[in-house]
């Protein structure tokens, strides 16, 4: 598996990877909207074949100068890519460049409240906290927790903010919606 | 813009209201005064008051009127610049980029510094790639609105699009010494990084490099700063300088593989030890990271090394249970050593788990979580399926279920061993299977979904998917809204396999659709990535769009619908009793003798307790027809072809075309045909496994029977002509079964199938499906119309690598209802008219210009 910044070229694959994860799905325009917008922020996972496996797809959200920081918008893995710890590579990949290239303070998602390995993924191995429940925040009428996740650790230059932390402990299922 | 038909004062200013009125969407109100204007007879025929109550009408969704008024207005007044703008509106919101252009051109012939008109006119050739007439407008935009951001931008675009890196990068330099000093912020940043694109794509890397580094205190990423400054240094062959900079990335992202390899390069290292090394060094410093441990198995050749490698990697990843362990290691598999020395491994490991519940027989060694085995279990079952030893795959993935009932993975490769067997029915029950375990898992849903595809059960995928599209409309509808291409281009597969031809032409026009969606998506981007300066990614934009049509799901469609209309067009409708319904009942006209003899003796039906519990294989309620469509589906396409094969599918066809003769020399079909006729026989009574059946018993049995002998029609054969003209080749190619019919010509089976076959009905054919016979003519309009958007009047450099293919498919503009031209000749006519600068006047404007520090940040566009 390859990890690295996504490049326009990856985006209709990225898509494709979110239909076959994902309840929530967007058309291609939102995608090139993300890739062109903040072309740093989004990242793939690629197998040897360049076949997509895994991807965040990420965001500013630029209310006001001190208030800048980045939103995930999608996050997936494939089911048959998982424990390899991909979602949370690419999640410190994306905060990385959310701080050098914008500034960010910190980073923002929602996830559904079912969704408890990724609930796990996001507050055990990748330091989130939970802001509040929105309710009915999906289509299908389930709540969301919305979380955050503060970068100052990644503005100090240095990568990996808390290395003995890292490892998956999820189950299984590392996916979410923002 | 004095109109060249003025109107008195009155119906002047009954005339601006209507404009005001479409800036404001306000069309009824406009239609009121277009109607004061017009009643008065004096006015009755005013050009300009038509052309804007049809752009108006156009707006409320009138189409035929819009037309209808827009040109009686043009023809009234064909020197109004407002007539043609009009015009050119209209046919833009129409999509026929082509005619606005010219309509804009003409306009800007009555009044040639129309900034609006300009700007419109640059977003529409940028989007038709006339990078020619694109540059002339840019220098025109430039010209008139010197202080403008976008105007610069623009202008050095068109430069580097048309492969003039100087010229773009002087127009930079000189924007970029103009501009208000810093604080430097993101857009300044990604300018610089663009305008070292140019510099590199110049292929000047020492002086990208200089420039790189000179603004690198500017740039604010840095990832792509190191990423690329470790590029110029390899090319410079500076390996030392490269050599820190992938180091450093590595420390960034150790799970990056280029950086590897890159490292590799820059430290000159050659023989595979050295490599191995190499990797171990990495190993320590990224003990987490992934890539250098599996980096390294590549590297290894020599048998201990790359055994002592594998060992450690596969017992790390069995004992913590990683499910893609085979996935990551498969391409390993092309080296048959690595994978004999893997399958020593697996086994062993097998064999001692299961007994001691260690790795190895080495005493002392800690014992293995009982997952282990399962792990190691799931492991054999993929490899030897890899190796298309169904039987022990199927015998390992068995052990795991039983080891771990309720693991949902298992399941999964459980009917993936299935397909690729060519059984696309038990395959596709155990993914039912899987699905029911996790039906909040999206994934698992889709792999179900596709399975049933394969086997030919498309409502029943629909349901499928259902479960996870919006509630309230048709599954297909959301899927087709949210550009679901795979299940689209699954399903017009399936229709074609069951001949239902309407449906899957449709299928294939639903992505065409979306891949035209896409094109157009560019539209908008072409004026928002100037304002946010993300010129890099827009670039990279216009080169995807460029080859846009190369994707494998459009490749897919194409081909059904391309084979679909060939067959159309050469058995049309009418002679409803030749198209085909291959299959019926008993007979297995298809089927090759040879084959399903072989497999007979190979192949164990499911035991009863394999067959999930849900699973009703007594004569069924409405299954008959789903039955139906599993014999015709079973094995058509096992082991899917590479999208790679969809690019030289005619050279290949006649290769591989004949069905396996052996070692004997390829002669005519025909001759070959007959001595295999001779050759093969019906199975020897000990051939035949005990539990089969010859005759049929009843009616539930005979289907089975027959699900059986479909089941091996083509295991595990990839065979690209098959696709292309199942159904003519199909009594061609086909051997009848010589164990229990007497033989036949090739003609009297094909009068056999026909009076078997029936009819599409009629709502199997799309509504915009012309069933009247097609016509060259209408079958070349209609290739005409798919093949334009496949290449869209690019003149992309890169295009030049495939010029055969698509020299014909530029060929033709749409033709519309204007007199018309060929793209050679409205490019000459372009050339005439207009001067593009020559560049040293370019640059005494550059020059000019930069010289008043006027540039203002505006986001104007």
């Amino acid at each position: 598996m390859n990890i690295r910044c996504a490049r326009p070229s990856d985006l209709m694959n990225m898509q494709h990877c979110n239909l076959l994860c994902l309840p929530e799905n967007y058309q291609m325009k939102y995608y090139f909207y993300h890739g062109l917008s903040w072309p740093q922020l989004s990242y793939v996972a690629e197998d040897e074949k360049g076949h997509i496996v895994g991807y965040v797809l990420a965001k500013m959200e630029e209310d006001g100068e001190d208030n800048r920081h980045g939103h995930i918008t999608s996050l997936a893995v494939k089911r048959s890519h998982r424990r390899l710890g991909l979602a949370q590579k690419l999640m410190n990949q994306a905060s990385l460049a959310m701080v050098e290239c914008f500034q960010a303070k910190y980073v923002s998602l929602h996830v559904r409240k079912s969704n408890r390995a990724a609930l796990n993924l996001y507050t055990n191995s990748l330091g989130f906290k939970i802001l509040e429940i929105e309710p009915k925040y999906y289509a299908d009428g389930e709540d969301a927790y919305s979380m955050m996740r503060d970068l100052s650790a990644f503005a100090e230059t240095k990568p990996e903010p808390q290395t003995e932390n890292l490892e998956i402990k999820s189950e299984s299922a590392v996916i979410s919606q923002c | 813009m004095p109109p060249s038909n003025p109107l008195p004062p009155k119906e002047n200013a009954l005339f601006k209201r209507i404009l005001r009125c479409y800036e404001h969407k306000q069309y009824k109100n406009g239609l009121k005064f277009a109607k004061q204007i017009l009643s008065n007879p004096k006015y009755a025929d005013h050009g300009e008051t038509l052309a804007m109550k049809g752009l108006t009408l156009n707006c409320l969704g009138r189409k035929d009127e819009a037309y209808e008024y827009v040109r009686r207005g043009l023809r009234n007044d064909l020197k109004s610049p407002v007539c043609w703008h009009v015009y050119g509106l209209l046919q833009r919101s129409d999509k026929k980029y082509d005619e606005a252009i010219k309509c804009y051109r003409n306009a800007l012939k009555w009044e040639k510094e129309n900034i609006q008109i300009l700007r419109d006119l640059s977003l529409l050739q940028i989007q038709m790639r006339d990078l020619e007439g694109y540059k002339d407008t840019r220098y025109q935009l430039f010209m008139l609105r010197p202080t403008q951001r976008a105007s610069w931008i623009g202008f050095a675009m068109s430069y580097h699009l048309l492969g003039d890196y100087e010229m773009a990068n002087s127009i930079l330099d000189a924007f970029r010494t103009n501009q208000m000093k810093g604080p430097y912020d993101y857009e300044h940043s990604e300018l610089l990084l663009y305008q070292n694109m140019v510099l590199a794509e110049s292929g000047q890397y020492e002086r990208a490099l200089q420039h790189l580094n000179k603004f690198s205190s500017q740039i604010l990423d840095k990832l792509s700063i190191k990423e690329t400054s470790g590029e110029y240094y390899l090319k410079l062959k500076r390996f030392k300088e490269a050599e820190a900079v992938y180091e450093d990335l590595l420390k960034r992202n150790p799970e990056n593989v280029m950086y590897y390899e890159k490292l590799i390069e820059a430290k000159q290292l050659s023989n595979a030890d050295e490599k191995v090394a190499f990797f171990d060094v990495y190993k320590k410093e990224f003990p987490r990271a992934i890539a250098p441990r599996r980096l390294q198995l590549t590297e290894a050749h020599a048998q201990p090394v790359f055994e002592r490698l594998a060992d450690d990697y596969l017992r790390h990843g069995l004992h913590k249970g990683i499910p893609p362990l085979f996935v990551d290691l498969r391409s390993l598999y092309a080296d048959q050593s690595k994978a004999d020395t893997i399958e020593k491994l697996i086994l062993q490991y097998i064999e001692n788990l299961s007994s001691v519940g260690t790795f190895s027989s080495d005493a002392g060694e800690t014992k293995q979580p009982a997952s282990a085995l399962l792990w190691a279990y799931y492991y054999a079952a993929q490899h030897f399926d890899y190796k298309k030893d169904t039987d022990r795959a199927l015998l390992y993935i068995d052990a795991a279920i039983e080891h771990t009932p309720t693991l949902i993975e298992l399941f999964i490769v459980k009917g993936r061993i299935y397909k690729h067997a060519g059984d696309p029915v038990s395959a596709y029950q155990w993914l039912e299977e899987a699905q029911a375990m996790d039906t909040a898992d999206r994934y698992v849903n889709s792999k179900c979904a596709r399975y049933m595809l394969r086997a030919g059960h498309v409502k029943r995928a629909e349901d499928m998917c259902a479960k996870f599209t919006r509630e309230g409309v048709p599954a297909t509808e959301n899927l087709n809204e949210m550009q679901c291409m795979w299940f689209q281009t699954e399903a017009a597969a399936a229709y074609q396999r069951q001949q239902q031809w309407g449906e899957a032409l449709k299928k294939a026009h639903e992505v065409d659709r979306h891949f035209s969606e896409i094109m157009e998506d560019q539209f908008d981007f072409h004026s928002y990535c100037m304002r946010k300066m993300t010129l890099r990614s827009y670039v990279g934009l216009l080169r995807l769009e460029d080859v846009l049509r190369a994707h494998p799901f459009y490749f897919r469609c194409a081909r059904v619908a391309i084979s679909v209309y060939l067959r159309l067009y050469t058995q049309p409708l009418q002679d409803a009793p030749q198209t085909a319904e291959p299959d019926t009942g008993t007979l297995a006209l298809h089927t090759r003798a040879s084959t399903r003899s072989r497999c007979r003796t190979r192949r164990r039906p499911p035991s009863p307790t394999q067959v999930p519990s849900h699973y009703t294989p007594a004569p069924l309620h409405a299954a008959a027809a789903g039955r139906a469509a599993d014999r015709r589906a079973r094995h058509r396409y096992p082991r899917t072809t590479h999208p790679r094969l969809y690019t030289q599918p005619l050279q290949d066809a006649p290769q591989t075309a004949e069905p396996d003769t052996g070692t004997l020399a390829l002669h005519t079909r025909a001759s070959t045909r007959s001595r295999c006729r001779t050759r093969r026989r019906p199975p020897s009574p000990t051939q035949v496994p005990s539990h089969y059946t010859p005759a049929p018993l009843h009616a539930a049995a005979a289907g089975r029977a027959a699900d059986r002998r479909a089941r091996h029609r083509y295991p595990r054969t990839t065979h690209p002509r098959l696709y292309t003209q199942p159904l003519q080749d199909a009594p061609q190619t086909a051997e009848p079964d010589t164990g229990t019919l007497a033989l036949h010509t090739r003609a009297s089976t094909r009068s056999r199938c026909r009076t078997r076959r029936r009819p599409p009905s009629p709502t199997q054919v799309p509504s915009h499906y012309t069933p009247a016979p097609l016509h060259a003519a209408a079958a070349g309009r209609a290739a005409d119309r798919r093949a334009r958007h496949r290449y869209p009047r690019t003149t992309h450099p890169r295009l030049y690598t495939q010029p055969l293919q698509d020299a014909p498919q530029t060929a033709e503009p749409d033709t519309g209802t204007l007199a018309l031209h060929t793209r050679a000749s409205t490019r000459s006519r372009c050339r005439t008219r207009r001067r593009p600068p020559s560049p040293t006047q370019v640059s005494c404007v550059i020059t000019m210009f930069s010289s008043s520090p006027l540039i203002r940040k505006q986001h104007v566009w």
